[in-house]
């Protein structure tokens, strides 16, 4: 016998978790980044890998759901930013200037995806905008034999020939769509319906339609139709083909109020004109990005709002003339925008050398035999000849997508899923999004320090937004993580009953002994965690 | 950020089925201090909260021995369990002595001065949760003004100000006292190492948040162990010889208020009491940056 009584067991048999009525559960909320990206890239995810200078792993994260991170860093209207969490602590994180970064990280290193050998299936892409090659670019990643047919001589449809160049280099775009054209059989100039037939398609195991929305709308006014009057997308083109274009001291209205308008505006302003923009109804319904709109404002262009072409004349010396009805917001319609309304003996004038009309694109219907819309404006395949349709998928600006880049994207990207289940046969479920969001109530700030915004630039434009490699891991290294574990350890740490269990990537609960107390969830710093009412066995 | 070793002293002893309540603040503590000193430890503790919820006899939480003693002699007997390892040539084990505030502040008082005066080789550690908070939340002499405990009810609450228990180990001239809480682990490990690296009476002093006894939500006891830093009612330091002291936190100038409002025994204080409270706070830390800017020339 010891001379004092001596414990000899420890204390495992008590089942503290019996007390409990409350229990830690992972939340599974996105942070707003992830949730708002229309690509669907795991942003979280690869500034986690900037944090710790994986450069290389960043990439292939990022490139597994958009093949064009270059492009997109410089042309996309960054949603992920809009409700960074770092929003209302200092101020939200620079994302699209650290995707750029490691997009020209992939271009300088020539980085090649892992391709497969191509199996016996062979699927035909027509159309080489953003769609059209991110389903080409996954096809082929996926074995596929993929042949892309594009009208242009360029590849990268709106990308080269739609964007200015004083947005984005095109070398750039040119050397990062060679990585994502590696093994992917590129057939330029040819048009469909005009250089090959769509019954040729036939031989092909799977067709991907993906034309986008190039025909500008008409306006449907007198005198669309004169010399001078020109479709705003057809003079991009022209620009952005390389051809000699001149408006020097020439007189230029652009009509519409959308993305391509305010390109259009400011291609002008460079080509010597001087440009109006002419819109119907105010600022606040322009659907053009904000972004766009305030870039537009600080060039000396002139923004003419709540003002509708009625008619256009030719002078005799051949200039324009513009006769303008002045407009008045009434009732909100359909889209829920104010409806412009005429001001009855309000017409005035206005002079112009050339008229470029930019109110909208619709798609190019001539290029399947049978393809009609349906009386409720969505596509009818059903006049189309069946040997092709039941095997035609299609994707971007053809469909009634958000016509943006990412959403591009990520059409081309499902569609290439939902082929390749198709050519194997099994069906394909379109993933779904969680419904919640990481918002700022559920991050714990006081495990984050805030950062001097004042000896940081404004960036508001692309090429202000440039950042080095060590900038663009400062930068990760401001990420909250917003509702994503990063193993920082916090609540295994402060758990008094250390019912916090370490696991490879993330912690669980010991349900044995956690008496919910909450101090994990409490305190966890990304919002991960929560408390479920409940004992939850 | 997780490359710290995967082992840790009380996660590989099954440090697991303790009867502490939920939000414990003594038991974080206690977890983080033991994983610092290791298994060449012997504890020696009074009645008190940590004594009970350690384990029902034969049974025991502590992967370390864990010396029951009576509620007064804490000190005295820590001191015989060194003298004693000494004799035995174990002089490499770490006697710590891990009692609350009633035992240190009050009870225990006489034989803590003792061993600091004989200078004897223990670290004393003090979890203070600002009552008798086991026997049913008394009042000690921790407790700070303007408190509700059983034994100063809302008609009556406490009005003397909190015993300072850092000054007066300080003055013992003892080689090194320190404050630190839960909610700064990385400060409260780097003390402990330092305190353990030391020969002779290190003292420590740790703000252990108890929901029960506090009338708070188990869910802040981290939250409030940091707003009592953040508001300067526990500020962060250490005090060598008695002589140079460490702010080792920076002041982040949180009201006092903030820190008040989480927690239920503060809540029959007047905003008089509330003011005086704030104000009393600024004066005692005016007073530590001063020795700590002090110190610093001295060094």
């Amino acid at each position: 016998m010891p001379e004092l009584p001596v414990s000899q067991a420890n204390m495992t048999w008590n089942l503290t978790g019996s007390w409990r009525s409350t229990t830690p559960v992972h939340r599974g909320k996105l942070p707003p980044c992830n949730f708002n990206c229309p690509a669907g890239e795991d942003i979280r995810g690869y500034l986690d890998l900037m944090k710790k200078g994986k450069v290389a792993e960043a990439f292939e994260l990022l490139t597994q759901k958009n093949p064009l991170p270059a492009v997109c860093g410089r042309v996309c209207y960054h949603p992920c930013q809009t409700d960074c969490n770092r929003h209302s602590f200092d101020t939200e994180l620079q994302i699209r200037s650290v995707e750029m970064l490691i997009g020209d990280w992939g271009v300088e290193n020539k980085r090649r995806a892992k391709l497969p050998d191509p199996g016996p299936k062979k699927v035909a892409v027509v159309g080489a905008g953003p769609a059209g090659l991110a389903a080409a670019h996954y096809l082929r990643r996926d074995g596929v034999n993929v042949v892309m047919y594009d009208e242009n001589h360029h590849p990268g449809g709106i990308l080269h020939y739609g964007i200015p160049a004083y947005r984005f280099n095109k070398e750039i775009l040119q050397a990062e769509l060679k990585r994502v054209l590696d093994g992917v059989d590129f057939k330029a100039n040819m048009r469909l319906g005009s250089d090959f037939d769509f019954d040729s398609l036939v031989e092909f195991d799977a067709v991907f339609l993906a034309t986008g929305a190039h025909v500008s709308k008409s306006m449907r006014i007198d005198g669309e139709d004169l010399a001078g009057v020109e479709s705003g997308l057809d003079f991009l083109k022209r620009v952005n083909s390389g051809q000699k274009v001149t408006l020097d001291s020439k007189q230029v209205v652009v009509i519409g109020g959308g993305n391509t308008a305010c390109d259009v505006a400011r291609t002008a302003y460079r080509l010597g004109a001087s440009v109006t923009v002419a819109y119907r109804r105010t600022e606040n319904e322009m659907p053009a990005f904000a972004e766009e709109i305030e870039q537009l404002k600080a060039e000396p262009i002139e923004l003419e709002l709540l003002v509708a072409p009625a008619r256009i004349q030719q002078e005799t010396d051949g200039r324009l003339k513009v006769i303008c009805h002045r407009m008045e917001l009434g009732e909100p319609d359909a889209d829920d925008r104010r409806r412009p309304m005429v001001i009855d003996g309000a017409d005035f004038t206005m002079m112009a050398d050339v008229i470029f009309a930019a109110i909208g694109e619709d798609p190019d219907m001539d290029i399947a035999p049978g393809l009609t819309y349906a009386s409720d404006g969505t596509l009818d395949l059903s006049q189309i000849d069946q040997r092709i349709r039941d095997k035609l998928f299609l994707g971007g600006d053809i469909l009634p997508n958000p016509r943006t880049v990412p959403h591009a994207v990520a059409s081309g990207r499902m569609a290439a899923e939902q082929i390749a289940a198709f050519l194997k046969g099994v069906p394909y479920e379109r993933p779904e999004k969680p419904a919640e969001m990481a918002g700022a109530e559920d991050i714990n700030f006081s495990y984050f320090a805030r950062i001097n915004t004042a000896k940081r630039g404004a960036s508001s434009d692309a090429t202000e937004g440039v950042l080095d490699q060590a900038g663009a891991i400062d930068e990760a290294n401001r990420c909250m993580s917003c509702g994503v574990c990063f193993e920082c350890d916090t609540c295994y740490d402060f758990c008094p009953d250390l019912a916090i269990v370490r696991t490879p990537g993330g912690y669980q609960a010991n349900l044995d002994y956690c008496k919910g107390c909450g101090i994990c969830a409490r305190e966890c710093p990304s919002g991960t965690l929560g408390m479920q009412g409940g004992r939850v066995a | 950020m997780s490359d710290r070793p995967d082992y840790d002293f009380c996660a590989s002893h099954d440090f697991y089925g303790h009867s502490a309540c939920p939000g414990c603040g003594e038991k974080i503590l206690f977890r983080h201090v033991l994983d610092v000193l290791g298994p060449e430890t012997v504890i020696v503790a009074p009645a008190g909260c940590a004594a009970v919820t350690d384990g029902v006899f034969p049974h025991s939480l502590s992967p370390v021995p864990y010396l029951h003693v009576a509620f007064g002699a804490t000190a005295s007997a820590a001191a015989g369990v060194r003298a004693g390892l000494d004799m035995s040539g174990r002089e490499n084990v770490t006697v710590m002595a891990w009692a609350g505030d009633g035992a240190t502040f009050d009870i225990g008082m006489g034989a803590l001065s003792a061993i600091a005066e004989r200078n004897e080789n223990v670290l004393y550690v003090c979890y203070d949760n600002e009552a008798y908070m086991n026997t049913g939340m008394q009042r000690s002499s921790a407790t700070p003004p303007g408190c509700w405990t059983t034994t100063t009810p809302a008609s009556r609450l406490k009005s003397e100000p909190k015993k300072d228990i850092d000054a007066i180990m300080a003055a013992h001239r003892i080689p090194y006292v320190a404050t630190a809480s839960p909610a700064f682990l990385d400060d409260l490990k780097a003390k402990v190492e330092r305190a353990k690296a030391i020969r002779g009476l290190r003292f420590m002093h740790l703000f252990s948040p108890c929901p029960p006894g506090w009338k708070s939500d188990p869910a802040d006891s981290i939250a409030i162990a940091r707003l009592a830093v953040e508001s300067n009612v526990f500020p962060l330091y250490e005090v060598y010889e008695g002589e140079r002291l460490r702010l080792t936190c920076q002041s982040s100038s949180v009201p006092v208020a903030d820190y008040l409002k989480l927690q239920g025994r503060f809540k029959y204080m007047s905003e008089r009491e509330a003011e005086d409270m704030q104000r009393a706070v600024e004066r005692s830390y005016a007073a530590l940056k001063l020795r700590h800017e002090k110190s610093k020339v001295c060094l």
